[in-house]
């Protein structure tokens, strides 16, 4: 008899109410009763009127490439800020009558390829960064978006060459940033850590980003050298800077949970539930301490919307909802394999790692297990280094 | 250290690829509802309110928020804009006629990521349409990356597709056919599914070989009728078919759950207990009670197949029926070439102490191998 199979009838009941819940709030549309009733909210509203100016400008001349420029680097940017993908479209948008004419100036092209590399269109983003640098070989902008992109997809060694190139038009110190982001995914941690921490003296008086992206850098690389406190003070100065940072809140989050402080975690997130990566880790923190499954619920019905329209941004966060909430090892595999085919990141590796053991999983494991041992990528987060997975030995 | 600045903000741009997709990008959802053998066609539209402002401008006092009063005062221009993006078309051969769209009422609906205006609208066409082409252009100015998502409705069924800026235009058949094919697929993954399962075949085997002989005396003694072997191959066939059939159903309905790596290794399992049960006979005459007890733990994998298939929540009955009815028809064809050669073959002494023993031991090896891969990774 199948003493095999577990019966799973509560998480049947669970999934069955947030079907009825999802049905219910789309069965019925409405007339309001009330002229004033508030539908909703225009984010980013303020911002957006802003842009109206210049937005009727590139309306009403399209060729004007400086306009065209402004916008889209201006829509670029509030994406990344509100972690909203309808932003980066309307740069794309933007671009796009400039980016397909043969003479498009490098800068379009650059910006062109941001917006393709953030909806992980990986490959695209590479070949218009390869035009852009063919009219201007030197551009830092392209060869640094190019370094990012080929590391993101595991090609370490040419990201390395690409870093180098930058030594003659942005500087050493950029080139040697760019360097030891590359290195530290190669088999060169301990060192690119050092390497970056000398570099860079944090200062109220440096711009914001730059602040959190190293900050982040340090923290990230703490944390795979499995010094949690140092990543602590690391994201902890990140968040004083710019307490809105998404990307910092969502790493940090991570270590929390790692450190089993998922009260902590949801503290930070809980006015993120608008971000569907920070809103994962919501979930994940309220199932580590059992206090229900709103924002499963609510992370799930976002999942099902991205399956229904074909999304395949959310791969490696749909494979931790699958593992870490669902705890349904198949689907997470699945998952965190399609994941690994498009990126390759310390997050990427590690939830393939996971999916793949708590799957049992032999060819999978294989696989990461070698890409670690080809790469030296170094990592001492639970549940990437133990008996089958042997990643190098830390100093 | 200017140079530096300049070019280090621009890393933070690019370090953030999963969080520059956190939100839900823009979908419209488009349900086109068909009557059979009426040229009249009843359209909803779900557009969400924030995407009709950036191209209309809702909120008309600009304080962010959008009440009902500002989306009835822009009503006429919604409708236009977009009924204006979108094109129905009756085909008929070659021949093409465009069906003329009319707005007829606005309601508002809440979705997963906010409010959405819901345009109801008609379409009256030539004819009734046996081929629907849709058009959709609704957003793509702004946003390459919206997408509409359709529903075509009949009384029988329905078809989903996703119109995006690469595929804008699509022709749906709008006379029920699909279903058959859709059917029709599960049907031959269900044959291709047992074929290509060696597990499924080597445990039916185990338990169909014996069925033209009987153990006796210590040894295997050929049946004397046909009707004895094909009653005891009948018995076993159907006890294996129902109980496969009732955990793929609970299984593929989400009221059972089994981790797949336990699966595989338990159908490993009762394919080395079937070939061990040849070697050393112990349940002699009742091998459908244990093809019925073992079916349960094979119709546990059929489900995570069927599961890796892909189902629409729509379509489960059509794919658990399509799928099961490929399997009995992979598992008759076993039978059908099976059973001749066996029935032949029975008398002789190459059956009962060569194929039967050596058959039963290569099985059983193969299943060893096959728990120590799975259940062992």
């Amino acid at each position: 008899m199948p003493q095999a199979s577990r019966w799973r009838i509560g998480r049947f009941v669970a999934a069955f109410t947030a079907l009825a819940i999802a049905t219910a709030s789309h069965a019925a549309p409405y007339v309001p009763q009330d002229d004033g009733a508030v539908l909703g909210l225009v984010p980013a509203g303020a911002l957006l009127r802003q842009f109206q100016p210049l937005r009727r400008a590139v309306a009403a001349n399209p060729d004007d490439v400086n306009a065209v420029l402004r916008l889209s680097k201006a829509y670029l940017d509030l994406g990344r800020r509100n972690g909203d993908p309808r932003f980066v479209s309307y740069a794309q948008a933007t671009l796009a009558p400039w980016v397909q004419r043969t003479d498009a100036p490098a800068a379009a092209l650059v910006l062109g390829a941001i917006v393709l590399q953030s909806s992980h269109r990986f490959d695209a983003s590479l070949a218009m960064l390869e035009r852009a640098l063919h009219s201007d070989p030197a551009n830092a902008q392209a060869l640094l978006t190019k370094a990012t992109v080929l590391q993101v997809r595991g090609n370490f060694s040419a990201a390395r060459k690409t870093c180098a190139q930058l030594t003659a038009s942005a500087g050493q110190l950029i080139a040697i940033a760019c360097l030891a982001s590359a290195n530290s995914m190669n088999g060169k941690l301990p060192e690119s850590y050092r390497l970056l921490d000398q570099v860079f003296t944090d200062d109220a008086r440096l711009p914001t980003d730059v602040r959190s992206w190293m900050r982040g850098q340090l923290g990230e690389m703490s944390v795979r050298l499995g010094a949690d406190a140092r990543a602590e003070q690391h994201f902890k100065a990140a968040l004083q800077a710019d307490p809105d940072d998404l990307y910092i809140k969502g790493v940090y989050a991570d270590l929390l949970l790692v450190q089993h402080r998922a009260q902590e975690a949801i503290a930070l997130l809980q006015n993120n539930e608008a971000q569907d990566a920070l809103l994962l880790r919501l979930a994940i923190a309220e199932a580590a301490i059992k206090t229900g499954h709103r924002w499963a619920d609510m992370y799930g019905a976002r999942f099902e919307a991205a399956r229904r329209d074909g999304d395949k941004t959310h791969l490696r966060e749909q494979a931790r909802f699958a593992l870490e909430v669902r705890g349904d090892t198949q689907q997470a595999l699945t998952l965190a394999r399609q994941n690994w085919q498009i990126q390759r990141e310390p997050a990427d590796v590690r939830i393939y790692a996971r999916a793949a053991k708590a799957a049992r999983n032999k060819d999978a494991i294989n696989e990461i297990d070698t890409w670690i041992r080809t790469t030296g990528y170094q990592d001492q987060t639970p549940g990437i280094v133990n008996a089958s997975l042997t990643a190098r030995a830390l100093p | 250290m200017k140079y530096l600045l300049c070019w280090v903000t621009l890393l933070a741009l690019l370090t953030l690829p999963g969080f520059a997709q956190a939100h839900k990008q823009s979908d419209s959802y488009l349900s086109i509802t068909l009557n059979a053998g009426s040229s009249q066609l009843q359209g909803q539209w779900d557009i969400a309110l924030r995407d009709l402002d950036f191209v209309i401008g809702l909120d008309a006092n600009a304080d962010d928020r959008i009440t009902w009063g500002e989306v009835k005062a822009q009503r006429a221009a919604i409708e236009s804009y977009a009924l204006g993006h979108l094109r129905l078309a009756s085909m008929q051969g070659d021949r093409r006629d465009d069906c003329a769209l009319q707005a007829q009422q606005m309601l508002i609906d809440e979705h997963v990521d906010g409010a959405y205006a819901v345009l109801r609208f008609s379409a009256s066409c030539h004819a009734a349409p046996r081929q629907l082409a849709i058009d959709y252009a609704l957003l793509f100015a702004v946003d390459p990356n919206h997408r509409g998502l359709l529903d075509l409705r009949t009384d029988s069924f329905t078809q989903a597709a996703v119109l995006s800026m690469e595929t804008p235009s699509i022709a749906l058949d709008a006379r029920s056919k699909n279903p058959w094919q859709q059917l029709r697929s599960f049907v031959v993954e269900g044959i291709w599914h047992i074929w290509q399962g060696y597990d499924h075949i080597l445990f039916l085997f185990t338990l169909l070989l014996p069925a033209v002989v009987l153990y006796r005396d210590g040894r295997w003694q050929p049946r004397a009728s046909l009707r004895e072997s094909s009653t005891d191959i009948l018995k076993v066939v159907t006890a294996f078919t129902l109980a496969h059939s009732l955990t793929l159903s609970l299984a593929a309905l989400g009221f059972v759950h089994a981790p797949s790596w336990l699966v595989e290794s338990a159908i490993a399992l009762t394919v080395l207990l079937g070939a061990l049960n040849i070697l050393f006979p112990v349940v002699r005459e009742r091998r459908w009670l244990v093809a019925l007890c073992f079916g349960l733990i094979h119709g546990l994998g059929f489900a995570s197949v069927l599961a890796d298939l892909g189902l629409q929540p729509g379509g489960l009955l059509q794919a658990l029926v399509g799928f099961n009815i490929g399997v009995e028809i992979g598992q008759l064809g076993i039978v059908a070439v099976l059973m001749p050669a066996s029935y032949v073959l029975r008398g002789t002494v190459f059956y009962r102490r060569l194929v039967l023993p050596g058959g039963a031991a290569a099985i059983g090896c193969l299943a060893l191998y096959w728990i120590g891969l799975r259940a062992f990774p």
